[in-house]
């Protein structure tokens, strides 16, 4: 299982990576297994403000539905359309081709509250035991 | 929680194991739902179904029993024939769809679901008094492998069983069969829409016959798939399209009923609703939007809900332009029509879809 170290983590089992003003957002290696073949993404339209800990989206494998939580405050400036036609580039590139919606942040600052690969990391394995 | 002989072999190939109705079975391996669905359509997979139930009723009056239990024409059946059909009750509900085996005019073997096995047994227990018959349950002494796909009637017949005499067995028709000393029964059935065989088999012996049909090039395909292939096929699953409240004729199984047989459990009804039309129809809708459809969300046309999904999914086969999702669900019976344009509610959205013909595939 991979955790990119230039990545913040979320408990939501959700990923966010810092590029000046704006932030990455995707679903982890883990999240993608758990989910299993992932069929559609409901990715949130431009302009769209979201609050940390906002449900910004859906993504749905063939036996679940599952909400996006947002892991900071801002706006969406771009969303990852390919996901709409092949949504399975989350279950294949989870960190990289399957980003999921790029943010203006408003506090870039917020997010060293979240986990870090490591952290990340440990939070799973206490997860499953 | 139960398991079924071959639980050790799915565990060995990574599978990821979920309860199902009192059976711990494999609900997708490694590969995933979506590509083991793909490979049973374009070549072949193999399942793990001995969760399910097998009742032998033997004796003179094997077929008289069979005839009044079902709505379907047991009479026309003949040795190493099969039949879908239904276990009706009184007032025409269904309580389990099955699949009889006709052995003999005096010996039949009855497939059931596995969440029914003990509803169906006590059933016909209590049915079975008037007529000279014995039952027996004898889900623990089959062992049940599903090989379904393109490929699997070649790969059984010259390379598993290298045994010409099974390529003579039709659909819907079946052999007992010897191999290493024991009795299976290979019958050309299942639960997909693609041509392939079901294997009765003793427990002792299915390892081995997995391992060696997995060896000559079957993929192993869990229960997940095992779903999203009826679906897309239009198959019924029991407690979705069909439950105690809904007639076969509600649920679109008018065919397998013999409308000229004037004496079965559950007649009245099946009367009534295939004069009436029944309260609810069952349809099949593909949606016309991205989005997935599932059980209990609404269906509605123009400003009125008029029925709910019962079984939604995505197909692999009919997905185009970002749009897959197809379901099964009842609607007042009116509004049964092919082409319709319905809704169904996902979300506090309204989705756009259109009633259909079931999908695909009459093969």
């Amino acid at each position: 299982m991979d955790f990119p170290t230039d990545l913040k983590y979320t408990k939501d089992h959700e990923w966010i990576r810092i590029d000046g003003e704006f932030g990455w957002i995707g679903i982890t290696d883990y999240a993608q297994q758990q989910l299993g073949d992932i069929v559609l993404v409901e990715i949130p339209s431009d302009g769209l403000e979201l609050k940390a800990g906002d449900s910004f989206g859906v993504v749905e494998s063939v036996k679940t539905v599952s909400d996006l939580y947002a892991p900071a405050t801002g706006i969406v400036a771009e969303g990852n359309d390919s996901l709409l036609e092949e949504p399975n580039i989350l279950n294949q590139d989870p960190y990289g081709e399957g980003w999921i919606v790029k943010v203006r942040l408003k506090d870039p600052k917020e997010l060293s509250t979240l986990m870090d690969a490591r952290a990340y990391q440990a939070y799973l394995e206490e997860e499953q035991t | 929680m139960k398991k079924t002989i071959l639980y050790n072999n799915h565990v060995t190939l990574g599978a990821r194991m979920v309860a199902f109705a009192g059976w711990m079975m494999p609900i997708q391996y490694k590969t995933g739902i979506l590509e083991e669905h793909r490979m049973v359509r374009e070549r072949l997979g193999i399942f793990d179904v001995s969760h399910m139930g097998e009742i032998e009723v033997k004796g003179p009056d094997t077929l008289q029993f069979l005839d009044h239990l079902v709505p379907s024409p047991v009479m026309r059946m003949q040795d190493g024939s099969a039949q879908y059909s239904f276990l009706c009750a009184e007032d025409g509900g269904v309580i389990d769809d099955i699949i009889l085996y006709r052995r003999a005019h005096d010996r039949a073997l009855i497939c059931v679901n596995a969440s029914n096995v003990s509803v169906d047994w006590e059933w016909m227990q209590s049915k079975a008094r008037p007529f000279q018959v014995t039952l027996q349950n004898r889900s623990d002494d089959y062992a049940l492998l599903a090989v379904q796909g393109p490929l699997a009637r070649s790969l059984l017949i010259e390379k598993v069983f290298q045994d010409p005499t099974l390529a003579a067995i039709k659909r819907f028709h079946f052999l007992p069969f010897f191999w290493k000393g024991a009795e299976l029964l290979v019958a050309r059935t299942g639960y997909t829409g693609e041509d392939g065989f079901e294997l009765f088999c003793p427990p002792a012996l299915a390892p081995e016959l997995w391992e060696r049909i997995v060896d000559q090039g079957a993929w192993p395909v869990g229960l997940g798939a095992r779903d999203s292939l009826r679906l897309e096929a239009g198959l019924p699953l029991y407690g979705h399209e069909l439950d105690r409240d809904h007639s076969p004729v509600e649920s679109d199984l008018s065919r397998f009923v013999d409308w000229d047989k004037v004496e079965y459990i559950g007649r009245e009804r099946l009367l009534a609703d295939r004069a009436s039309g029944g309260k609810e129809r069952l349809i099949a809708f593909v949606l016309q939007e991205p989005g997935i459809p599932r059980i209990h969300y609404p269906i509605g046309v123009g400003e009125a809900v008029v029925g709910e999904v019962r079984s939604g999914g995505f197909s692999p086969l009919l997905a185009q332009d970002g749009c897959g999702g197809i379901g099964l669900g009842f609607v007042e019976k009116d509004l049964a029509r092919i082409g319709l344009d319905i809704w169904v509610e996902i979300r506090k959205k309204r989705v756009g879809a259109t009633i259909c013909e079931k999908f695909l595939l009459k093969k």
